[in-house]
């Protein structure tokens, strides 16, 4: 089927733009971008007139579209595993809302533990290159981290726009370059939109939502009674400095005062600091907040640049004298906007309960962190309700993250399968990379096999658990047990020595320590060995230790420098983290060096060999980044 | 005593010193509080329990009820329990005044070492309390609230319980035991061994720090480590290796014979890693119970003991040959270590048997 065919039949389609919430499917695709005619280009090295008819068809396996956290965990995943994958961004710079354009900080989804997995990759190499905690400069380790990435493909600047369809499966995302003025077909067997908006994904027909449910919908009792078009909206950010001597501001001219005796009746909204903010100089919109964007982003500069104004200039804040705004955002940080449909339709009640789901590959933790649908511009309600409800870490479904009638299309970020009232918690952008991971996983899965994300989902779903669980991501109470790991079946597991935890305990599934047990082992000092020896020889080729990194302590950039202090972080690679280490293998009674782990910065340490035939690996751990002992949760040997 | 959540006043006892130390608090934004810490002492003039009067909570605002809070800890740091004066009584939110059941849930609190209270940061714990709602309390910029468990916490005050969490649970410890080690004699340390686990620890801590090898200390020490638990076998092993070479030796060459085998794996491991000479032959001597020693581990270190010393002698493979017949990782250990060696021809053919009935595992 052509495309423009597809378009004409599936416009007839259109739902009513007055149903709320909005179950919709995409607009009619724009006209082609066409052929060059009109240009008089001389091409004075050649002699001769030319079109600069730039376009470009490309083929990829994967084809992630959005390069924020979610987007580069769902590439670098899909490439880690094999498949030939595309990552599109639309911005000169990756890290979506967490980039130096819009420096949204990059939230853990519970305050009790981290990620790990990719965005804790992340965030430790982000203190080894970026010690000076320069958001400029965290976009170019965001830069490095995707390109030295092996089978990954970096289009910056350039815009999913539509989709080619044939029937219900996406052939190509048609992409345009806005520096290179290029026209790019995008061919891929598996789509990934972690764009948030999910312009391609919505283009495709991929059925969506916008707007708040109604508390009856689906029992939560955080919702209105009645469905209404809300959105959370949208905030700028600003970043302060310290003149040393008196600073005046005045205000630009579109600037709107700030009304701060209304808006102090709300404790959120009091200025308590003057470093950073203010998330609460925020913009809604009622119906479509897309539409509105540019409405809205020149909205947030009005009002923040009047509270700035206010704290400036009413004599009520002294604290800010010597204080210059260093930077303002000048793309507003998005909340909400298309939440696509999933086979399952994550809310409120799952999120509280702690459902278990079978097929459940990511987490997050965060409260029903609902804001003032009105923002800025409704100071009669809180600036948001921090519903109370999250007890403990929840599972995500993997069938929350693809699209119910797209069938190779995956979703990850905020534009996954959820209700409003979910989204207010599962948005945070920690949790929205651990979806990243898992789709990106699983689209290599599809690739590898053939199939889509609904066949994973029904018949290799503990593959795609095993693997995410293999590659550093959590699971809550979905503990690893994968056959293919060796070192489950090792006779023994033998420690130098033992501090605290039990060498039994590497291969018990948990790769990190919870309120009931612990999940590890700790060696008394360094030049620690761990020993496995198994009966009858084993063929090893790869032996892989998960290290300790400390989830329960935070790991992220600030836009205010006091929070490491009063948050008790290290802005360095974590000391307890093995740093150098020696795999041997014990090969006709002799013991042969297979592998080395040097300058290790990952919790996963992975090492790869020739296979040996052996019946004993020994493990030497001979430096940490500071700490005194040598502490492992995992180890794990394969074929 | 009175009960904990009781209303009482204390009275300094003829017995007490009071010392003025630094504390670092996580609830505060200077970088130590400085309180005055009393001591009980007991009739042998040994300090047997400390107590200093707290605020009730850190406050930055002008909302609090700070309240004066006297906190009892054992000579050693553990806390024991709180007081109150007669005509202070502890709030919740609202002004909501604490019942019995919160005293005695906050006294069951503050004994609860692992308590939520230990990792959190005062960042986190402000933001879950309305009253103390600080800036940043968003997905975007910062913290959001801490549900935590009904049990762990009373609802309403967890910037009470909190602060006197890290108060009764801090680094105030660590100064209570610098105390404690400066005014306690090394007898009186020894009698700390027939106490409690946590007791036995500080015992033996101190005893290593001030070197303390004479003889009687050393006898009971000795005769302690049979019963020491894991943790402080640990300890036991590091006073040991604190001593002289001689008497590092002694220690270990007189524990061996009656070693079990998490004892023997803990000693033989100090033998691999010390710097200490030790005699010839004293290896020759231990691959005599060879043939008793119950796992691999215990066998792999006397056996790379053995090598790394290279003392190998006809004793010595005559009790690695003993080993063939055990299961098979032990077994095998000794095959390792038997085909590196001369052996004679009897050796050598008992060695191929092995191989041929084996050669699976190999």
């Amino acid at each position: 089927m052509k495309r423009r065919d597809f378009f004409k039949k599936a416009s007839a389609g259109a739902v009513a733009a007055t149903m709320v919430p909005v179950i919709g499917k995409a607009a009619p695709a724009p006209e082609l971008l066409g052929d060059r005619k009109n240009d008089k280009w001389y091409q004075v090295a050649t002699g001769k007139m030319a079109k600069p008819d730039r376009k470009q068809t490309l083929e990829y396996d994967v084809a992630v579209i959005g390069g924020g956290m979610a987007g580069i965990s769902a590439a670098v995943s899909a490439a880690r595993n094999g498949a030939k994958t595309v990552l599109v961004q639309d911005r000169p710079v990756l890290g979506g809302n967490a980039s130096s354009e819009m420096r949204v900080t990059v939230n853990q989804g519970s305050h009790k533990e981290r990620e790990s997995g990719i965005v804790e990759e992340i965030l430790i190499e982000n203190w080894v290159y970026n010690p000076q905690d320069s958001y400029p400069i965290w976009d170019h380790v965001l830069y490095g981290f995707v390109t030295r990435q092996q089978n990954l493909t970096l289009m910056l600047n350039t815009q999913a726009i539509d989709a080619t369809m044939d029937g219900n499966v996406i052939k190509s995302a048609i992409c345009w370059g806005s520096t290179n003025e290029t026209e790019f077909t995008i061919n891929a067997k598996q789509f990934i939109d972690c764009s948030g908006d999910g312009l391609l994904a919505a283009m495709a027909g991929a059925e969506y939502r916008t707007g708040r449910e109604s508390k009856s919908e689906f029992g939560e009792d955080h919702a209105p009674e009645k469905a209404d078009g809300w959105t959370m909206g949208d905030c700028i950010m600003m970043v302060t400095k310290d003149m040393g001597v008196p600073v005046p501001f005045k205000a630009p001219d579109y600037a709107i005062p700030f009304d701060y005796e209304a808006a102090f009746k709300d404790k959120h909204r009091r200025i308590k600091q003057v470093k950073e903010g203010y998330w609460w100089v925020e913009v809604g919109n009622e119906f479509d907040i897309i539409a509105d964007r540019e409405n809205i982003r020149h909205k947030l500069m009005a009002y923040f640049y009047g509270v700035w104004d206010y704290i400036k200039n009413s004599g009520n804040h002294p604290e800010a004298e010597n204080i210059a705004l260093d930077w303002v955002g000048s793309i507003p940080g998005r909340r909400e906007s298309r939440r696509f449909i999933g086979d399952t339709l994550l809310n409120q009640v799952d999120l509280s309960s702690g459902k278990i789901f079978d097929d459940a590959v990511a987490f997050g933790g965060w409260s029903f962190d609902e804001h003032n649908p009105g923002g800025i511009e409704d100071l009669s309600q809180p600036a948001s309700y921090f519903h109370k409800g999250i007890k403990e870490l929840y599972q995500i479904p993997y069938s929350a993250l693809y699209s119910r009638n797209i069938d190779n299309l995956s979703l990850s970020g905020r534009n996954v399968s959820v209700t409003h009232m979910a989204l207010s918690s599962t948005r945070i952008i920690g949790t929205c990379s651990t979806m990243g991971q898992a789709t990106g996983t699983a689209a290599a899965m599809c690739v590898a096999k053939g199939l889509n994300p609904r066949d994973i989902r029904n018949k290799h779903i503990n593959q795609l658990q095993e693997q995410l669980l293999r590659d550093d991501a959590f699971i809550p109470k979905r503990p690893a047990k994968d056959v293919n790991d060796l070192a489950r079946i090792a006779d023994a597991i033998i420690g130098s020595s033992t501090l605290s935890g039990d060498t039994k305990l590497l291969v018990d599934g948990m790769s990190r320590d919870r309120k009931d047990a612990i999940h590890h082992w700790e060696a008394e000092g360094l030049n620690a060995e761990l020993t496995l020896e198994w009966k009858k020889p084993v063929k090893i080729s790869q032996v892989e230790l998960k290290g300790e990194t400390v989830v329960s302590r935070k790991m992220m950039m600030h836009k205010n420098p006091e929070k490491y202090t009063r948050q008790g972080q290290i802005k360095a690679v974590p000391p307890e983290l093995i740093k150098t280490a020696s795999i041997e293998a014990r090969v006709k009674g002799k013991w042969i060096k297979v592998a080395k782990i040097e300058d290790n910065i990952t919790r996963l340490m992975k090492t790869n060999f020739e296979q040996v035939k052996t019946t004993a690996i020994r493990i030497k751990f001979e430096e940490t980044w500071g700490y005194e002992n040598a502490k492992l949760y995992e180890v794990r040997c394969y074929s | 005593m009175s009960s904990a959540w009781q209303f009482s006043s204390f009275q300094d006892t003829p017995n007490s010193d009071s010392y003025r130390v630094t504390i670092s608090h996580p609830g505060s934004i200077e970088k130590g509080t400085s309180i005055g810490l009393r001591v009980i002492k007991d009739s042998n003039n040994m300090p047997s329990a400390y107590y200093a009067v707290v605020k009730s909570v850190y406050c930055y605002d002008e909302v609090c009820k700070i309240d004066p809070v006297t906190i009892y800890w054992n000579s050693i740091g553990e806390y024991l329990r709180y007081e109150l004066p007669p005509d202070v009584y502890l709030e919740k939110y609202e002004g909501e005044a604490f019942v019995k059941t919160d005293y005695e849930k906050l006294d069951r609190i503050l004994h609860d070492e692992n308590s939520p209270f230990k990792d959190l940061k005062i960042d986190e714990i402000t933001a879950s309390y309305s009253r103390h709602i600080e800036e940043g309390i968003d997905a975007i910029s910062g913290a959001t609230i801490v549900d935590l468990d009904e049990s762990s916490t009373i609802e309403g005050s967890s910037l009470t319980c909190y602060t006197l969490w890290h108060w009764a649970n801090g680094s105030i410890k660590d100064k209570i035991q610098e105390i404690t080690a400066k005014n306690i004699s090394s007898n009186q340390l020894l009698h700390l061994l027939n106490n409690s686990e946590a007791y036995q620890s500080f015992a033996i801590k101190h005893l290593t720090v001030r070197k303390a090898y004479g003889e009687k200390i050393i006898r009971q020490m000795t005769a302690y480590s049979s019963q020491a638990s894991k943790v402080n076998l640990n300890e036991f092993v590091k006073y040991a290796e604190g001593a002289p070479d001689d008497i590092y030796f002694n220690m270990i060459d007189a524990l061996m014979p009656k070693a079990n085998s998490k004892q023997r794996v803990s000693y033989l491991s100090s033998l691999r890693k010390t710097s200490y000479s030790i005699p010839n032959g004293y290896y020759t001597k231990l691959s005599s119970q060879l043939a008793d020693y119950l796992n691999y581990q215990e066998v792999d270190l006397l056996i790379s003991l053995i090598e790394d010393k290279n003392e190998i002698n006809s004793e010595v493979l005559q009790n690695v040959f003993l080993l063939l017949d055990k299961e098979i990782l032990v077994a095998r250990r000794a095959y390792y270590f038997l085909i590196n060696q001369q052996l004679n021809k009897e050796q050598s053919k008992q060695l191929n048997k092995f191989y041929k009935k084996n050669k699976d595992y190999l």
